[in-house]
């Protein structure tokens, strides 16, 4: 039987107990189911599906950045990889999307762990300028194979994933398919965060040595993130082909893949926060469509004096000795080594 | 990330210095082209190269919004030569001062603090990103995303040297960054100053204890390499289109530059720059123009995964 901690009974606790994670999710989940309706627009649902594509993509960082610790800036290559590999094959050859949708994102993790294997030996902005330069790369591949991927137009009539004879490219129906796969995929990445390989990914971000020296395969674990994080960057990229039966070079920029990672930073690396602001911040410029022009502008302002802001309180917190007593929790995911 | 492809498809290509008549030219003719014009622009290439050296050694931080303030520097240049009707060279050099002051406010905003904090370098690094973002959409809100021009105030007749067609920017390229290079050289090993920098960039503690005020020297090389990339943004605004992200591409090239000729070897960052710059323009035009930065990008991939140490490592920096 448990006893109570002395003190428990604070109306914090209360409150957390109240609220605890389960609440929470039905909370959530009622909210996502009652989102169309708010929204009641089908350009808005639309918006809010493509939020949500970007939400797969900011939690592969998730997994990628907040927990092994490794920064890429080239998240938009395996989104590219995904998109157009679905997008080729099911024009082309007239496979079906179903399939594909498994196929794309394996192809992209392929490249991932092309990409993972250097990033063995290479830290910080070293790793930083490999993704940026691999993207680049694709990039440039992806406009100038036009006899494959159409170049600067693109690929378009796409065929649209088909549920039991209702039509997934309608925003509405795509809106309950992919938050159903959102909500598994951010499940999926709480559940590893707590498995043995979470720890493991989370001991390589603390520590490489010492993950090392306790028996982790540090190279190993490294490709596997690697794989993931593309894995669902082109899993995202398939379903946005499907979803909007056009693609074209222009989605897949440097910016895009910046942004991402800010998202994925404000949202401190939480497998469900940074999704959700992911799908926040592209509904926002929406919303507000007067402050479209200067979102990003404020969106990097803000990003900017966050980190200040945590360099601070983690700086305090060094500094007056009692880390524990400092109550910022969220603050402290940002806290790498 | 070098140009939206939408944009990229109606901007035609000038960053080629060699002259685009090449098939009547002798080989000697065709060589003395690339030479120039690759040397041209890897010195476009080497100067912000010098900048993230500089940076790094003695502040120990990555500034991956080096680029942006490249674009920023052309930004400026329009704004004093075409929108207030200055004189060249007065632009020019208020360009310089205004990003030295940016520089400084940048610094006393944003890294300092972060300095003081001990912040940890990863969250540095995605303050720099955020910074770029920020630069980028900073531009994008004054001047818009339409390409501006400021046309070539060098001169648009090539000069014939050695019966080789060469464009006058070229030769002002070339020597004014090659002049201030051996300045900044001059710089770094004779004077007070350029000891007192080497001096922290060595050990920031036992500087501190030589009586090297080590803050006022990192924040004074942020100011300088901000002034080297805007000397470098000035050069380059002329054969550019400018749009908020022009500075991308050149950014990442700098980068490639620096660890081509091996990471925090100012020297290095030189012969790279211009390495960079020669091959990219034989492959422009023995390959192909279109794949001409994938081949860059595709040396610099090599390069960090089989001689991460670059072509002249350094001995003493251990911060790799």
């Amino acid at each position: 039987m448990r006893i109570p901690a002395p003190g428990s009974s604070r109306p914090t606790r209360n409150w957390r107990r109240l609220l605890g994670p389960k609440q929470l999710a039905l909370l959530g989940a009622v909210f996502a189911m009652v989102l169309p309706l708010i929204l009641n627009s089908d350009y808005l649902i639309l918006v809010t599906d493509m939020g949500a594509v970007v939400a797969f993509i900011v939690l592969g960082l998730v997994v990628l950045a907040g927990f092994t610790g490794l920064v890429s800036l080239g998240q938009v290559a395996f989104y590219s990889i995904g998109s157009y590999v679905a997008a080729i094959v099911t024009t082309r050859l007239g496979l079906s999307p179903w399939f594909m949708l498994l196929i794309a994102p394996t192809v992209a993790a392929a490249f991932g762990v092309l990409v993972g294997i250097p990033a063995f030996n290479l830290k910080g902005p070293f790793l930083v300028i490999i993704t940026i330069g691999f993207a680049e790369i694709i990039r440039i591949l992806v406009i100038n194979l036009e006899h494959l991927t159409g170049g600067p137009f693109g690929i378009s009539r796409i065929p649209s994933l088909k549920l039991a004879g209702l039509d997934l490219a309608r925003p509405l129906f795509f809106y309950y398919f992919i938050i159903v796969l959102l909500a598994l995929a951010m499940y999926g990445a709480i559940r590893l965060r707590k498995s043995r390989v979470g720890r493991a990914l989370i001991a390589i971000r603390d520590d490489e040595l010492t993950a090392e020296v306790m028996g982790v395969n540090v190279k190993y674990y490294k490709i596997m993130s690697f794989a993931l994080s593309a894995f669902l960057a082109g899993f995202a990229g398939a379903l946005y082909a499907f979803l909007t039966g056009y693609i074209g070079p222009d989605l897949y920029t440097f910016n895009e893949s910046a942004s991402y990672l800010c998202m994925s930073v404000l949202g401190g690396f939480s497998a469900v926060v940074s999704p959700l602001v992911g799908v926040l911040l592209t509904l926002l410029p929406e919303l507000l469509r007067s402050l479209k022009d200067y979102y990003m502008l404020f969106f990097s302002f803000i990003l900017m004096v966050l980190v200040l802001f945590a360099a601070w309180r983690e700086h305090k917190a060094a500094s007056s000795d009692s880390d524990k007593e400092m109550g910022a929790r969220s603050w402290q995911r940002l806290r790498w080594k | 990330m070098l140009w939206p492809s939408a944009t990229r498809k109606e901007v035609p290509d000038r960053t080629s210095f060699a002259c685009d008549e090449i098939e009547e030219g002798s080989v000697m003719e065709l060589f003395l082209q690339v030479v120039a014009g690759g040397t041209a622009i890897g010195l476009l290439y080497a100067l912000p190269a010098l900048a993230i050296v500089l940076l790094w050694n003695t502040a120990g931080f990555f500034n991956l919004a080096q680029g942006d303030f490249v674009a920023l520097t052309s930004y400026f240049l329009y704004f004093f030569y075409i929108m207030m009707h200055m004189p060249f060279v007065l632009a020019a050099v208020l360009t310089i001062l205004c990003l030295g002051a940016v520089g400084f406010i940048v610094d006393k905003a944003l890294f300092h603090p972060l300095r003081r904090f001990n912040c940890n370098p990863l969250l540095m690094l995605i303050v720099t990103i955020a910074l770029s973002v920020f630069l980028k959409n900073l531009i994008r809100a004054i001047w818009g995303t339409k390409p501006l021009s400021l046309g070539n105030v060098f001169g648009e007749t090539p000069l014939n040297f050695f019966h080789a067609h060469i464009m006058p920017h070229t030769f002002w390229t070339v020597g004014l960054s090659l002049l201030l290079i051996i300045g900044l050289y001059i710089l770094s090993q004779k004077s007070l100053l350029g000891v007192a920098m080497r001096a922290a960039a060595e050990s920031r503690e036992v500087a501190q204890l030589m009586g090297v005020k080590s803050n006022f020297i990192i924040s004074l090389s942020f100011v300088i390499s901000l002034m080297i990339t805007a000397v470098a943004g000035i050069l380059a605004t002329p054969i550019l289109f400018l749009i908020p992200e022009m500075g991308d591409s050149l950014g990442l090239k700098a980068f490639a530059a620096t660890i081509i000729g091996g990471f925090g070897n100012p020297l290095g960052a030189v012969v790279g720059g211009i390495l960079l710059g020669i091959v990219e323009t034989l492959a422009g035009i023995y390959l192909s123009s279109s794949y001409k930065d994938a081949i860059a990008f595709g040396i610099l991939i090599a390069f960090l995964l089989f001689k991460p140490k670059g072509l002249f490592s350094l001995k003493i920096s251990e911060k790799v």
